[in-house]
């Protein structure tokens, strides 16, 4: 199988602090993998690591076999990056980005860019301090998309998002990946919104990784009960919204057959849980 | 075709920046020609600057004329010497920290250094547009600083001259260059304008001020002496001397002892009496000096731009 992105053995420490310590990932290509985990968990630092933006501390990764440290221009050359604050030019106008993208990027698709707006009916002429917050991050993928990348970086466009703009940004993401066979890591908070988007799930909790499976599999391979039987079978412990304990188990033979299927919220709130020494209250990432 | 809108988009990163000092930088030129000319039609000559330069007896055309020339220099002189002095280096300063810096403060290196394959290729296209735009106003303005040098200090040729060195000419737009690429250095190291515009500010000063001393010395040692006789006003004076019967040269410090001072003095005395000598370079060479100074100044730019690029290489995008 053939990845568009990998981390191998990847650390980065930020004087004392290990913002990532020792992830070994493989995004399969041509897929849309959710990249989840609370603040501090080490998701922008994986992304930027891709970009090229960090020095990772140990390890490395690769963007489509290119190592982003060792050989920058060949590794932005595969990748589309959106940051996660938008990073627009204020003074600038949306079509003028579009200039801008020609004149920085070999082989940028202009066409392709000003298509997705179009769609969008997002105006060329507008300034970019005239668009509302979903706008631009809409600008700013359709920039990463017009760049043609087989890898596309996004690192949590979708925070400052309101529902509408945030299922609008994410059916353009997964039409352009489906169109273009590209490879998607998509960092986020939001697990209702990414559960639709996404085919696979990563989590991160305390620079470390917690959980890497398809969506579907992380889904098959757990569930929810009041109280487990077997220790060894829990993952992870926290509160219900109603306040009382609950635990994430693992489906096994030997494991507890009562209890009920966990959603993809409580799979990922498990696993976190798993990675603090705290309860994990259910409405941390809702 | 991509180079022009690579130069078009810079230019409205900068569009206020850019307008401002077109401004001042036109009303540095109208001001220069209009109170050069205010100058000229006072008529006040070479002869007359000469006759005040050498302490001897004012023509009688000079005399009338004296107050109206100096009136002007010194109430409106400062405009002209503010606006060619200033603008050139202010707008290399405060363009030149907004190159890098600005766009780190703002996040907007993180879209741009993500599209680029090539940060070199970014930096040359914020860089370029504004090294022109720089280089374009210190040249205007420092003919204008030219122009007002030769009209407000008459029988002065600016080109064979060492008066306003520095703040003129040439060597005006090679020092806007330096302190351009001074700042977008310090702008990319620090990440944020407005302390970029502060450290930059002192750096450019203790550079330039620094870089003059360092000249001024090389120009001590080349100093040769001038009889007063041959010295013009374009020459740089740098000591006076007194020469004795022996043709041996002695300062202030010695004369009394060569040429002791009368009793008395009176409007009429004149002491000491030994021939006066200047030690200075003259003002022919002035060329082949600011050459020198530019040569300078082009290095420093150009080690200022080889830091840049390492910065913009290496760095996180903020």
């Amino acid at each position: 199988m053939d990845f568009g992105f990998e981390a191998h053995g990847l650390g980065k420490r930020y004087r004392r602090r290990w913002a990532l310590r020792d992830v070994d990932i493989a995004v399969p290509e041509g897929s849309i993998t959710a990249l989840v985990g609370p603040n501090g968990a080490g998701k922008s630092t994986m992304i930027k690591a891709g970009v090229g933006f960090e020095r990772p501390t140990t390890g490395r990764v690769l963007v489509h076999g290119v190592d982003p440290w060792r050989d920058r221009a060949r590794a932005i050359a595969q990748v589309g990056y959106v940051p996660q604050a938008p990073s627009l030019y204020r003074e600038l106008t949306v079509d003028d980005h579009v200039h801008l993208a020609v004149t920085l990027r070999p082989g940028f698709d202009p066409a392709l860019a000003r298509a997705r707006l179009d769609q969008l009916a997002i105006p060329l002429t507008s300034r970019a301090d005239e668009l509302s917050g979903g706008q631009q991050a809409q600008v700013g993928l359709a920039l990463a998309l017009g760049a043609r990348a087989p890898v596309l970086l996004l690192d949590e466009p979708l925070a400052s998002l309101d529902p509408l703009a945030r299922r609008e940004f994410l059916h353009v993401l997964v039409d352009a990946v489906r169109a273009d066979g590209a490879t998607a890591l998509l960092s986020s908070h939001v697990i209702t919104d990414i559960e639709q988007a996404c085919d696979r799930l990563l989590v991160l909790g305390g620079g470390r990784k917690l959980l890497d499976l398809s969506i579907a599999e992380s889904l098959a391979a757990h569930r929810m009960v009041e109280t487990a039987a077997h220790a060894d079978d829990v993952v992870g412990t926290f509160m219900d919204t109603t306040g009382e304990s609950v635990s994430l188990v693992r489906n096994s033979p030997a494991g507890p057959t009562h209890g009920r299927p966990a959603t993809l919220e409580e799979v990922v709130l498990g696993h976190l849980a798993a990675g603090r020494d705290r309860p994990v209250l259910r409405t941390v990432a809702a | 075709m991509t180079a022009l809108a690579a130069g078009r988009i810079t230019a409205r990163l900068h569009r206020f920046e850019l307008v401002a000092f077109s401004g001042l930088a036109l009303l540095g030129v109208l001001a220069t020609i209009v109170i050069a000319a205010e100058l000229d039609a006072v008529g006040w000559t070479a002869a007359c600057s000469d006759a005040m330069r050498s302490g001897a007896a004012t023509p009688r055309e000079c005399e009338f004329r004296i107050n109206e020339f100096y009136g002007i220099v010194s109430s409106r002189g400062w405009i002209v010497s503010g606006l060619t002095g200033f603008v050139p280096l202010a707008a290399a300063l405060l363009i030149g920290v907004a190159v890098v810096g600005r766009e780190i403060e703002r996040g907007t290196t993180r879209l741009a250094w993500a599209l680029t394959p090539s940060r070199m290729r970014w930096l040359a296209q914020r860089f370029v547009p504004v090294l022109l735009f720089v280089a374009v106003i210190g040249l205007v303005l420092g003919a204008a600083a030219d122009r007002w040098i030769a009209a407000a200090e008459p029988g002065i040729d600016p080109a064979n001259a060492f008066a306003g060195f520095g703040t003129r000419g040439p060597v005006l737009a090679a020092r806007a260059l330096f302190v351009l690429a001074l700042a977008v250095a310090v702008g990319a190291a620090l990440g944020r304008a407005l302390p970029a515009v502060m450290v930059g500010g002192v750096i450019a000063i203790v550079g330039i001020v620094g870089g003059s001393e360092v000249h001024q010395r090389i120009l001590r040692s080349e100093a040769v002496v001038i009889d007063e006789a041959t010295a013009g006003p374009g020459d740089l004076w740098i000591d006076q001397r007194f020469r004795l019967a022996d043709g041996t040269l002695v300062g202030w410090e010695e004369i009394e002892r060569y040429d002791p001072p009368p009793a008395e003095f009176d409007d009429t005395t004149v002491w000491p009496t030994l021939p006066q000598v200047m030690i200075g370079v003259p003002g022919s060479r002035y060329g082949e000096v600011a050459v020198r100074e530019i040569a300078a100044l082009a290095g420093g730019t150009v080690v200022a731009l080889a830091l840049t690029a390492a910065i913009v290489r290496r760095r996180r995008p903020g």
